[in-house]
């Protein structure tokens, strides 16, 4: 039995009828880790001193290993968002999902490579050097999620946490091969997560398997009183989402997301996708989202804006790594000089820009006015239809420095999941085959808010008829 | 020459009467060991996030109410961003666009000062300055803080200081407030131009901060309409800057310029939903205000037949004010109970250092001792000594009275023998007295008085004295 | 204080310069040409926005649903505070220790 390949449901079943024990599960992660991370740089960090989980549940993961993105606060754990000015900070508190995940029995085996705050869609701005894609080292595992999508791909673990700010879970996943979810905005808490679009962030779950995905979901969602934007919308069991019954489910595929710009290759995967939901009796129909082109535009004036307030309170003045200087203007000055990364900077400068005086106006308010736009636009559909179809990304994975220097061709690789984090709407990237090099192609899904069960069964309906999900990448097999 | 007129506008921060802090759960307490009520959101640790205090907004509308002004229906508040080591975030939670009361009015004497805004929003940490470097305190970082932003329609510096008066009793009164600006619960800065009377346009203005105290308000302004004067008769034009009052040299100095002026960047708080500020909350609220110390005023006045200056002083505490009101229940002499409340009471709350709110004398003892003494049972000295006792222990006086036998000596063959004998032990005193000086009688009666503990009814005394020494000679 | 040029002149090196200062970022001079160059960039793509009339357009402050999201007033001491002083950089009785603030 092939242990990394099992789902992490599996995993559960197994240790709980006792074909498996769990020291054997988590010594056997660890040491594929060791093996095989230093050749694809997934993990920043393995937890010499794992936690035992907690003898309390019974969920349908208990036991099951988990890694978590380094941006997500696990207490007396350095915590670092991959940024040199964050080196060497512990956390003195559990973030709620941890919290959750703990209880859960859950077993965290360390944390995860990244762009430095979340800011990249490549995982090349981290301070710890780029995560490699397992398909192929010579390209991103995509970002800024790409420490958790590549960990999943490689079989380190079956389950990941990730954030998603702007198609941060899911673009890495479809770099990868490997499921990622977002969840509708406020369902899960961001309580310990740290800030980089507030109005924006989600963290969510990657793994291979959707049945996962739905156990993980149902853990981590919430309402919290430490979260204010939390939702008390109430949790569904999202378990019992997972049936092979589509019929009759009204899909929308929006012209402007088929257009010059989208790789061929991908195109070609994505609609044999659609054949498999066709197949399955689902309705599909073109359907119109013409503010689609302003969206990310919008999304960069009101991320960037708000980042460049979150990150303000990294001054080396109360915590982490503090420049020594003459004089307390000089340690903000060169805390953040040698503690931020290029792309860090470019991001705050230009959210800095964006609220200044005599812009504000012109652009962060405009920025409001696109994103009324888009999310009405969105809602506009769901009347009609239960859920939207689209490729994750507009290309297959890119190569390691291809874009690096050119932060605008960047920017344009989330163009097809900006819409859903600026709506707040909840969303999926599966995988759904691969180009001619053997490089993941990942599909999008989305659906209203608080929708996720739809996502589920879409996902659970193509997952049932595919294999596209249990592929690993030939040398982590 | 031309005759110029000061206009003044005030800005006041009030840290409101909470339990826990703005934004998180860590106590509201003042003066404890620095950095012991913190937590990670109050810190600004990454991956924290606000959730609003409902009683800081309750006691916000309160006073927007109280202040007459315009509440609005939907609030939200705004980050306002900029760099200091007292701002954990190095943004400051606050309000901009949409502050919770707008267009209200304060009433000093006759005149409405009117009121622009008043918003919430989260304090600052404290620094302390050591002569190599600074330490930073974030106790008071978070602490729930409402600004209240006058229009410039204050036109001298003594109104200056009667408007924060007035501000703070009201405060007090609703209990928003204890206004302590010992304590830094209230903080005054103030902008002042000077105009030709009767011009409509206004000059330049300088801000003046580092007031400690209402009587530094008053003199700082004092000080810069001098100054103002001077430079504009003079020809010179007043530079637009902030300047500090220094309370040693009694002037106030330019600020070392900072380098640029703030631009704050204010957005949206993302981290916070809207908030409706429905009526039945604001009706609630409104009820709660009960009667504000202008009312009273009128009341008193009205009621009471009391002169202005007794009436500032019995409501200067609501605790003094429903005190006098009830002591009245027991014996209704208004001018009476005044003149207790106001000399002896207060004489001994000052000697005992407490306050009104602390003391165990109930109004009714009170007015049984007023009584006691009009009615001649006790001497008003005696009445002062037993009335620092029943501050701290409240019974019937005359019970404590009895007990300590300080009941009057009002029977005149009781005192008769003690005066003969003031009489023979004190000649030159009879003899000054003999000889016009009317006010001779008065060491003997006070001969009389310490021999009896002060229980002799000194008017019995005088006459008796008189009476006597007329029937000796 | 640096005048803001019009919004039309987008992102000069001047502009660059300030915002570096009130974000408290340094920039060598290599670095303000680097930046500039970018930022201009992503600004000319921004700049989209500006095609739409946006004139009529109603927006919401934030994304949230809810409304009135409150705590009630409760104090309780952070179970952790050791925790939280160890993370100072630099400490004195409890105090944080910063360079010399000049006010």
């Amino acid at each position: 039995m092939e242990i990394h390949k099992l789902s992490g449901w599996e995993i559960s079943q197994k240790i709980k009828n006792k074909e498996l024990t769990l020291n054997r599960v988590i010594s056997l992660f660890k040491e594929r880790i060791r093996r095989f991370n230093p050749q694809l740089n997934s993990l920043v960090s393995l937890f010499e001193d794992v936690e035992p989980p907690s003898s309390e549940s019974s969920s349908e993961l208990w036991g099951v290993p988990i890694l978590i993105k380094d941006n997500i606060c696990i207490k007396n754990r350095e915590i670092t968002c991959a940024s040199k000015i964050l080196k060497g900070f512990i956390s003195c508190y559990d973030a709620t999902v941890i919290e959750k995940i703990k209880k859960a029995g859950l077993v965290i085996l360390g944390t995860t490579n990244m762009d430095e705050f979340a800011f990249g869609s490549s995982c090349e701005n981290s301070c710890y050097g780029p995560t490699l894609n397992p398909y192929n080292k010579q390209y991103v595992p995509g970002g800024s999620s790409g420490g958790s999508a590549a960990g999943v791909s490689a079989g380190f673990s079956p389950l990941a946490l990730g954030s998603d700010t702007g198609g941060s879970i899911r673009q890495p996943a479809s770099f990868c091969g490997v499921v990622g979810f977002k969840p509708t905005y406020g369902r899960v808490s961001r309580y310990g997560l740290v800030a980089f679009g507030s109005s924006l962030d989600v963290i969510g779950p990657l793994a291979r398997d959707i049945r996962d995905v739905a156990y993980l979901l149902e853990i981590i969602s919430g309402w919290d009183a430490k979260d204010s934007t939390s939702s008390v919308q109430e949790k569904r069991p999202f378990s019992s989402a997972l049936e092979d019954n589509i019929k009759g489910l009204k899909i929308g595929l929006p012209k402007e997301y088929f257009v010059a710009g989208l790789n061929k290759e991908v195109e070609k995967n994505v609609k044999e996708a659609i054949k498999v939901f066709e197949s399955k009796g689902a309705y599909i129909s073109e359907i119109n989202l013409p503010h689609t082109e302003y969206a990310v535009p919008c999304y960069y004036i009101l991320s960037s804006s708000e980042a460049s307030s979150n990150l303000s309170r990294f001054d080396g003045i109360r915590y982490g790594a503090r420049k020594k200087a003459k004089d307390l203007i000089e340690v903000y000055k060169k805390t953040r000089r040698e503690g931020f990364g290029k792309e860090a900077k470019r991001r705050i400068m230009l959210g800095t820009f964006s609220l200044s005086s005599g812009y504000y106006e012109a652009y962060y308010l405009k920025a409001l006015k696109v994103r009324s736009l888009i999310k009405k636009e969105l809602q506009e559909v769901f009347r009609h239809y239960q859920a939207i179809i689209t490729p994750t990304s507009p290309t297959p994975p890119f190569q390691i420095g291809e874009r690096i220097e050119d932060p605008l061709s960047m920017y344009l690789s989330d163009i097809y999941t900006i819409p859903s984090n600026l709506s707040g709407i909840p969303s999926v990237s599966l995988p759904c085959g691969f180009t001619k090099e053997g490089l993941p192609v990942g599909l999008q899904i989305m659906a209203n808010h608080f929708s996720e069960d739809i996502l589920i069964r879409l996902s659970f309906s193509y997952q049932s008829v595919t294999n596209w999900h249990k592929i690993y990448p030939r040398e982590y097999d | 020459m031309i005759e110029l007129e000061a206009v003044i506008g005030l800005e006041v921060h009030v840290q409101l009467a909470t339990e826990s802090k703005m934004f998180c759960s860590c106590p509201n307490l003042f003066g404890q060991s620095p950095n012991s009520l913190i937590c990670p959101v109050c810190m600004g640790l990454p991956g924290v996030l606000p959730v609003l205090n409902k009683k800081a907004v309750e006691l916000g509308l309160r006073a927007a109410l109280a202040l007459n002004c315009r509440i609005k229906e939907k609030i939200i508040f705004e980050r306002k961003n900029y760099f200091y080591p007292d701002l954990p975030k190095n943004y400051q939670i606050s309000q901009y666009s949409n502050p919770l009361g707008e267009e209200g009015f304060l009433t000093v004497g006759s005149k409405k000062i009117r009121i622009k805004r008043v918003h919430l929003e989260e304090d600052a940490g404290k620094l302390i300055h050591k002569e190599k470097y600074s330490l930073v305190d974030l106790n008071r970082a978070g602490v729930p803080l409402m600004e209240i932003v006058s229009y410039p329609d204050i036109s001298s510096a003594q109104e200056a200081q009667d408007y924060l008066k007035e501000l703070k009793l009201i405060l007090q009164y609703i209990g928003v407030s204890t206004c302590d600006m010992e304590k830094g619960f209230l903080r005054c800065d103030a902008n002042i131009s000077l105009r030709e009377k009767g011009f409509p346009g206004l000059g330049t203005k300088t801000e003046l901060k580092n007031m400690n105290s209402f009587n530094q308000v008053r003199q700082a302004l004092e000080y810069e309409i001098k100054r103002q004067k001077k430079s504009i008769l003079q020809g010179e034009k007043i530079v637009q800057e902030t300047r500090l009052w220094d309370d040693n040299k009694r002037i106030t100095l330019t600020m070392r310029t900072k380098e640029e002026a703030h631009d704050y960047r204010y957005f949206p708080e993302p981290d916070l939903v809207s908030f409706v500020i429905s009526k039945q909350e604001i009706d609630r609220q409104k009820a709660l205000i009960k009667e504000l110390p202008s009312q009273k005023r009128k009341r008193f006045r009205e009621n009471y037949n009391l002169t202005d200056k007794d009436i500032e002083v019995i409501i200067s505490e609501l605790g003094l004010s429903n005190f006098f009101e009830e002591t009245l229940k027991y014996y209704n002499y208004p001018k009476k109970v005044c003149n207790w409340i106001t000399g002896p009471l207060l004489e001994a709350l000052n000697n005992k250092r407490v306050s009104i709110g602390e003391i165990k004398l109930r109004a009714i003892n009170f007015a049984e001792l007023i009584k006691m003494v009009e009615g001649k049972k006790i001497t008003n000295l005696v009445a002062k000594e037993l009335l620092g006792e029943l501050i701290e222990n409240d019974q019937s006086p005359q019970t404590l009275a009895e007990e300590r036998n300080l009941l009057s000596i009002s029977e005149k063959s009781e005192l008769l023998g003690l005066v003969r004998e003031a009489i023979n032990e004190n000649p030159k005193a009879v003899e000054d007295f003999l000889r016009g000086k009317d006010k001779a009688i008065m060491f003997l009666v006070g001969w009389v008085m310490r021999k009896t503990k002060g229980k002799a009814d000194p008017n019995i005394l005088k006459e008796l004295i008189e009476r006597q020494i007329k029937e000796a000679k | 204080m640096v005048i803001f040029p019009k919004k039309d002149m987008g992102i000069t090196k001047e502009v660059v310069k300030h915002i570096a200062q009130l974000c408290r970022i340094e920039l060598d001079q290599e670095e303000l040409n680097y930046y500039s160059s970018q930022l201009g960039k992503v600004l000319e793509y921004i700049e989209k926005i500006n095609q739409l009339n946006l004139e009529e357009t109603s927006f919401e402050f934030n994304p949230h649903t809810q409304t009135n999201v409150y705590r009630v007033d409760k104090s309780e001491k952070f179970f952790n505070l050791q925790g939280l002083l160890k993370i100072f950089p630099e400490r004195e009785n409890n105090f944080i220790k910063i360079p010399k603030v000049i006010e």
